[in-house]
């Protein structure tokens, strides 16, 4: 994994901060209003696929029950772009994970970012406003 | 901002090896011959402070008013109607399930000038002869053949025929011989097999490149009418191609999309 110099993602954000998440199918099914944070996911899977690569991790909800979510990213060459690989994301690393969950509750979302323990960021999609 | 051609060879070379060498850089230009072609050669896309948005228009270019009373565009009644039954996945009428999006629904090729707002790479190498045009997404390759004629009655195909020549510091390339297939935008504005599409681009400065269309298409729309985009300089070089697979859309439909669109447990 890349690291991230924080000044020039700060300005890269502050330049990208008005740039919509564009998922090939459009948000439509998802709260793009409001921001959910899982901390502690352990990371199941990273697809690196087509139309979208998928995320799948685990994570602990308020009520002590073990989620497993799907959400969708960028595809490969996008995801690339903005300094993920194939192996960013391993089964078992933990993170921090931020997304858009489906606006229906089930546990399916689009992933804005992933924060990794030592403070690494990498960014799917620019930070919304 | 004077060019510098690349060797034919070496553009043939490159195009022939598909997207092999696609996380290299694009090749710096070799200076071949010295012309008055302005150079608009690199790897350009989406980069920081430039937004893909879903359509053309430099007003609406997230596509909020597409079919409105507030939209501009000159539809002819028929145009406008196909307009607003369609399902698109973004625009006023977004929707998550059923999309009639050729490109979603069929994997069907995403056509001129659509592929621009695909937020993936595209490279340019200039050739005297022809202009190559390498997109990310397809990946598509397309070969614009300069100061040259159109044929006389070209077959109605995906990516149309399409010429080029400079004017100044632009490439103008005039494409005809469209099917009626495509969608324009991500909307779902549509065109028919009379769509002649006028490209103009021009390099703004180093790192910037300017993308100004011109949809000229009397069968669909009662005028003329313009839109824009504005590129940057890649300098990672071309990740990953995008390539549209049914296979592996159902997989993410079922992973992602049908789970999104069902309805909540009681």
């Amino acid at each position: 994994m890349r690291k991230v110099n924080p000044l020039a993602a700060a300005t890269g954000l502050l330049l990208l901060i008005s740039a919509p998440v564009f998922a090939h199918h459009g948000n439509a099914g998802y709260d793009m209003s409001t921001m959910m944070i899982r901390k502690a996911a352990t990371i199941v899977d990273l697809e690196w696929t087509n139309p979208h690569c998928q995320i799948h991790f685990d994570a602990t909800d308020d009520k002590g029950n073990v989620e497993h979510w799907t959400l969708e990213a960028p595809p490969p060459g996008m995801l690339q772009q903005r300094n993920w690989e194939r192996k960013s994301l391993k089964a078992g690393d933990v993170v921090t994970v931020y997304f858009h969950a489906a606006k229906n509750g089930v546990p399916v979302g689009i992933v804005q970012k992933v924060i990794f323990a030592n403070g690494d960021i990498l960014h799917a999609y620019p930070d919304p406003n | 901002m004077r060019s510098c051609f690349i060797s034919p060879v070496v553009a043939i070379a490159i195009v022939a090896a598909g997207y092999s060498t696609a996380r290299a850089r694009a090749p710096a230009p070799k200076a071949q011959a010295k012309t008055s072609a302005p150079d608009i050669s690199g790897d350009w896309g989406y980069t920081e402070g430039h937004s893909a948005g879903f359509t053309f228009s430099i007003t609406d270019p997230t596509g909020s008013k597409a079919g409105t009373p507030e939209d501009d565009t000159p539809y002819k009644p028929a145009t406008l109607a196909k307009l607003r039954a369609e399902r698109p996945e973004n625009g006023p009428n977004a929707t998550f399930e059923n999309s009639t999006d050729p490109r979603l629904k069929y994997c069907d090729p995403i056509g001129i000038p659509r592929i621009y707002l695909v937020p993936t790479q595209f490279r340019i190498l200039q050739t005297p002869d022809i202009v190559y045009i390498l997109y990310q997404y397809g990946p598509t390759w397309r070969p614009i053949a300069m100061n040259k004629e159109h044929s006389k009655d070209p077959d109605p195909s995906w990516w149309g025929e399409s010429v080029g020549k400079y004017d100044g510091d632009t490439l103008v390339i005039d494409t005809i011989g469209f099917n009626d297939k495509t969608w324009l935008d991500h909307v779902g504005r549509s065109h028919s097999d009379e769509l002649h599409l006028v490209e103009r681009l021009r390099r703004v400065d180093r790192e910037t490149l300017q993308l100004d269309v011109t949809f000229d298409d009397p069968k669909a729309y009662t005028k003329p009418w313009q839109g824009r985009k504005v590129f940057g300089l890649e300098h990672k070089g071309m990740g990953d191609s995008y390539s549209c697979s049914m296979s592996e859309y159902e997989h993410f439909r079922e992973s992602v999309i049908d789970p999104a669109i069902s309805k909540p447990a009681k």
